[in-house]
């Protein structure tokens, strides 16, 4: 039995590998990356700053707190981006029928694509978020979190974050079987996340109206939700059980939306 | 001479569109998805008025008309003269300089002539809205729509001033990667009243990376605010000469030292 999950969990592990592997073999303008993040993290601590001028506290941040989140969304981010590449890849790969050599691999394509994200993340994390987080420290002054629970729960919530971000990729990806063209539903869907999940402004900041629609999406999970537990707001119980809840369905509805795709792509194949 | 010019412009554009059009998409459905991947910096502004009442001294229609100029500077520049962030790569690095050196008419305007990029025009066109928007809350004269007109147009030479001198630094260090982006976020600055901002980047926004020319300084007029810095806006148009000559030297410069590519 346990030799068995042993073999499983190698299978897949072994991809994430290979595609960290992968990876290495391009060279990415990390300067580049850098810089532009340095920028645009500038532009909003220095607006921050102004706002909180002639406010000491909005919708319960002080400018200590605003300037943590901004500083830890432009981190969660810089991971986050390696899942939201994923249905341009499988878009790219239907195109060009490269999918047909990934469908007989003993690992369904799904758990390939699942798999693929966190080997990309790792290696993300590893040349962005790290370095990102020492400038964050030295020029904007990051601090900790106030209690080493919260720094745990932070972690563990940014992961599974990290899963639904995954999961509502795959999601996207399943429907690029039934459509064509979606280039489209990409572009409101990345504005979507970037509006809902919290990276534009705290969803403490939105009309009610706005905020409840937020409080039923999932991207809120991503960005939002380990902030908060960060900075020790909110009911912390609630809010890892809120994201437990949507990874489950994440996952059920992708992995349904590919088993229906392997169905048609036989009804196709000929 | 200018004539001529136009109806060479013209020749170009309709033979870039003829290209274009052969593959269509549908294009209002994109061009709808369009303006939704780009108003988020509208929509920020928007909920941060919702909970503040004034920021550093300008109210959310003061803000608007700010935003509204710079979005649209930017738009058109990266409209109709984005083909020049490709003059590191494609016209030096691979040696297309060569074919437009040969023509009887200035290289320059041949690389501009190339392209005219229709995704931004979305941006133009939300800057426009901003912009119709806050006016219609503020007294406005006819001089000043005047004056409004005269500085998008001296916003949008100021981008392709500077944007022409960040990319002839290619004549001199080739590289394929462009670092004209890294400079187009720092234009993300100007969408904002600047006085909000500590000196260094006021200066620096100014001065160096002068796109506040083109959005701040004018709204300071166009709304009357008398705040510091205000003189500025009057000889926005000499600073823009004063650009333009430095770029036409640079580029000058640069074309003597340009040595096509092997063969």
């Amino acid at each position: 039995m346990v030799n068995k999950i042993n073999r499983y969990l190698k299978k897949r592990i072994n991809i994430a590998k290979v595609s960290f592997q992968e990876i290495l073999a391009f060279r990415i303008d990390i300067v580049s990356i850098l810089i532009s993040t340095f920028i645009v993290t500038l532009l909003s601590y220095s607006l921050w700053t102004a706002i909180y001028k002639t406010n000491s506290s909005l919708n319960g941040f002080d400018l200590k707190a605003i300037i943590n989140y901004i500083l830890i969304a432009s981190l969660l981010n810089s991971t986050l981006n390696t899942p939201r590449r994923v249905p341009l890849n499988v878009s790219r790969e239907i195109r060009t029928g490269q999918i047909a050599t990934k469908l007989i691999k003993p690992v369904s394509y799904y758990e390939l694509n699942f798999w693929y994200c966190f080997g990309r993340g790792i290696y993300f994390f590893i040349i962005i978020t790290i370095p990102l987080t020492i400038i964050s420290c030295i020029f904007f002054g990051l601090t900790l979190p106030n209690t080493f629970t919260d720094g745990v729960l932070f972690v563990l919530s940014a992961l599974m974050g990290f899963v639904i971000e995954v999961g509502l990729s795959l999601v996207l990806s399943g429907f690029i079987f039934k459509t064509i063209n979606m280039d489209g539903v990409f572009k409101v869907n990345a504005f979507f996340s970037y509006l809902f999940s919290g990276r534009l402004i705290p969803l403490a900041f939105f009309p009610k109206w706005l905020k409840s629609v937020a409080d039923f999406l999932p991207y809120r999970c991503t960005v939002s939700i380990p902030i908060e537990i960060y900075l020790g707001k909110g009911n912390i119980f609630m809010m890892i059980s809120i994201q437990c809840v949507w990874i489950i369905i994440l996952l059920l509805v992708s992995n349904m939306l590919f088993r229906n795709a392997y169905k048609r792509m036989e009804v196709m194949g000929g | 001479m200018i004539k001529k010019y136009f109806e060479i412009y013209f020749l170009f554009l309709s033979q870039y569109l003829k290209r274009r059009m052969s593959f269509s998409k549908d294009f209002i459905l994109t061009f709808f998805m369009d303006i939704i991947g780009k108003i988020s910096t509208l929509l920020f502004i928007t909920i941060l008025f919702n909970n503040i009442p004034i920021l550093g001294g300008w109210t959310l229609n003061e803000t608007l008309v700010v935003y509204g100029l710079a979005l649209m500077c930017r738009g058109t520049y990266l409209t109709f003269f984005s083909r020049l962030e490709d003059l590191g790569s494609d016209f030096i690095l691979d040696g297309e300089l060569d074919r437009l050196l040969v023509r009887p008419i200035s290289p320059l305007f041949s690389i501009i002539a190339e392209k005219v990029n229709e995704d931004s025009i979305t941006e133009v066109l939300i800057g426009l809205g901003a912009l119709i928007y806050a006016l219609a809350h503020v007294k406005i004269t006819a001089i000043k729509v005047f004056f409004i007109i005269f500085s998008l147009i001296n916003g949008v030479l100021i981008y392709f001033a500077f944007f022409l001198i960040i990319n002839c630094i290619s004549f001199w260090y080739n590289s394929r990667f462009s670092i004209m982006w890294t400079f187009m976020e720092l234009s993300d600055f100007s969408q904002y009243p600047i006085s909000i901002f500590t000196s260094p980047i006021k200066f620096i926004l100014t001065w160096i990376v002068p796109f506040s020319l083109a959005s701040y300084y004018p709204a300071v007029y166009i709304l009357g605010k008398g705040i510091e810095n205000h003189w500025i806006s009057y000889v926005t148009p000499v600073i823009t000469i004063v650009f333009l000559l430095l770029a036409y030297i640079i580029w000058h410069k640069g074309l003597k030292k340009y040595e096509s590519v092997g063969n």
